[in-house]
């Protein structure tokens, strides 16, 4: 049975879980299931880009509170990768929750708001700048240590507040986050602080900003070693019918090269608008651009990361719980642009 | 005359009160809006020492819609979606739901930790049930 045929089937199979699937287990178990197709107008064969593919993809979470302990996990399973994303223990005082384990690096806001919950992502694809490490992205998105999260609440309106320090990636031809399963490497310290504003605690209106350094140790041919700074502003806001989300990178990175100590910055934004057509089609788009020195060392190792894009593309939500998502592309690398378009399958359970 | 007529429109708009209700064995303290907000988006609540349990009463779809827009501010596909999202986050577990009112009612009874939300009538109407505070008040047509 060939992989189409395969993912037909589970898709089948997974349309007739019952919502009641999992109510029995003590804590709460989501799987998040995708889909994703795309197809590019010639990539660069040097590039290592596929000129088109399918990857189904699974994420598995599981969360459970005994008294003021809570326990988080969440399993990752694709094509390519199966990855221990997140392992938490939290202790919740007051409005507060101490973390220790692996976590999402809290660095500006699409990655702590969708991560690999496709079906909760408006878009299909990730702006290149959040990309996952594994997926040539040049930012920590994960981190392995502390992290205290919390929110002070003044009548409706909510100051969120994260702190995180831990172990971050290594950089070797992608980056490489600490494996839980298997530890290895001499991983260094990374720290992360966000702040964030939301005029109704708990809301979807959010305005803030993150401030990130990370101690990066390198095996490359240019590099040995990253001291990373990274500033963040976000904000996701509804405006009348449209809702729009962007974000903003200052990245720093002091780079120590075999003979030489070098900085060099780079800009990356993004703006996406989001506009619901009706109860269940939502049309988007979203444009990114990075400002970036003609020669970056660092970026220069992430060749495979989107610099610059521009897409449109519609949403079509069906059941209670799955996603029907198109998206058309024009993007731009450090040495290729092409056209891509995606389509991509995606549901929670239950 | 026009003020006999809009009297009579209000009068046909029913005034009704939706308050949060928890079994009559309960010691749970009266909850603000914004706390029950929190509460039923999936975020922890103590009281008295104890984790207050959100359950959602989806028996009667008026009930629940003037919920949502009170309660959460959201329409049901943006609240569903937000109650993943912040388990997803933050973890924690997403409220529990009842179809069948009295299956409601005997569940609030066994965990006096346990709240939902039900018209004020409602309470005179199922024994064993208590309201812990008003929600809102208004007119539903």
């Amino acid at each position: 049975m060939g992989l189409a045929a395969n993912i037909l089937l589970t898709f089948s199979l997974l349309a007739h879980v019952s919502p009641s699937f999992g109510a029995d287990i003590p804590g709460e178990l989501l799987l998040f299931t995708d889909v994703t197709g795309f197809k590019r107008s010639h990539p660069a064969e040097d590039n290592g880009l596929k000129g088109r593919d399918l990857v189904p993809a699974a994420d598995l979470f599981y969360s459970l509170d005994r008294e003021r302990f809570r326990f988080l996990g969440e399993y990752l399973v694709d094509k390519d990768v199966h990855d221990l994303e997140r392992f938490q223990l939290g202790l919740r005082t007051g409005d507060a929750t101490v973390w220790l384990g692996r976590f999402h690096n809290p660095i500006g806001y699409w990655n702590t708001q969708f991560h690999h919950g496709a079906y909760l992502q408006p878009s299909v694809s990730r702006p290149g700048i959040v990309a996952f490490e594994g997926g040539d992205g040049p930012l920590p998105m994960h981190l392995t240590g502390v992290l205290v999260e919390g929110i002070q609440e003044v009548k409706t309106t909510g100051l969120h507040y994260t702190v995180a320090a831990g172990l971050g990636p290594l950089l070797k031809d992608d980056l490489r986050p600490f494996d839980v399963l298997h530890p290895n490497g001499s991983h260094r310290l990374g720290a992360t602080l966000r702040v964030s504003y939301q005029p109704v605690s708990y809301g979807l209106d959010e305005v803030g900003f993150s401030l990130s350094y990370t101690e990066i140790p390198a095996n490359t041919v240019e590099v040995i070693r990253s001291r990373q700074s990274v500033a963040a502003l976000f904000g996701n806001w509804q405006f009348g019918p449209v809702r729009g989300l962007a974000e903003i990178f200052y990245v720093q990175n002091r780079l120590e090269q075999p003979t030489d100590r070098i900085t060099k910055r780079f800009i990356n934004g993004y703006a996406q608008l989001e506009y619901p057509w009706s109860e269940k089609w939502t049309v988007f788009s979203r444009f990114e651009k990075t400002l970036v020195t003609a020669e970056d060392q660092y970026l220069d190792i992430f060749s495979k990361v989107v610099r610059d894009r521009v897409l449109i593309g519609g949403r079509y939500n069906f059941y209670r719980n799955m996603a029907l998502k198109l998206e058309v592309s024009r993007d731009k690398l450090e040495k290729d642009r092409f056209n891509q378009i995606m389509l991509q399958w995606s549901a929670v359970f239950p | 005359m026009f003020l006999l007529l809009l009297n009579g429109y209000v009068w046909a708009e029913e005034v009704r009160t939706l308050v949060l209700a928890a079994g009559a064995n309960s010691t749970i303290p009266p909850l603000t809006v914004q706390e029950a907000r929190k509460l039923f988006l999936g975020i922890p609540v103590e009281r008295n020492g104890a984790t207050v349990i959100p359950i959602l009463n989806t028996s009667d779809p008026l009930l629940y819609e003037v919920f949502l827009q009170k309660v959460t501010y959201m329409s049901s596909p943006a609240y569903e979606t937000q109650l993943v999202s912040t388990v997803f986050r933050m973890g924690g577990k997403r409220p529990g739901n009842f179809v069948d009112a009295k299956a409601l009612v005997e569940a609030l009874r066994k965990n006096p930790n346990s709240v939902t939300y039900l018209w004020q009538d409602q309470i005179l109407k199922f024994q064993g049930v208590k309201a812990v505070s008003v929600l809102w008040t208004g007119a539903t047509e």
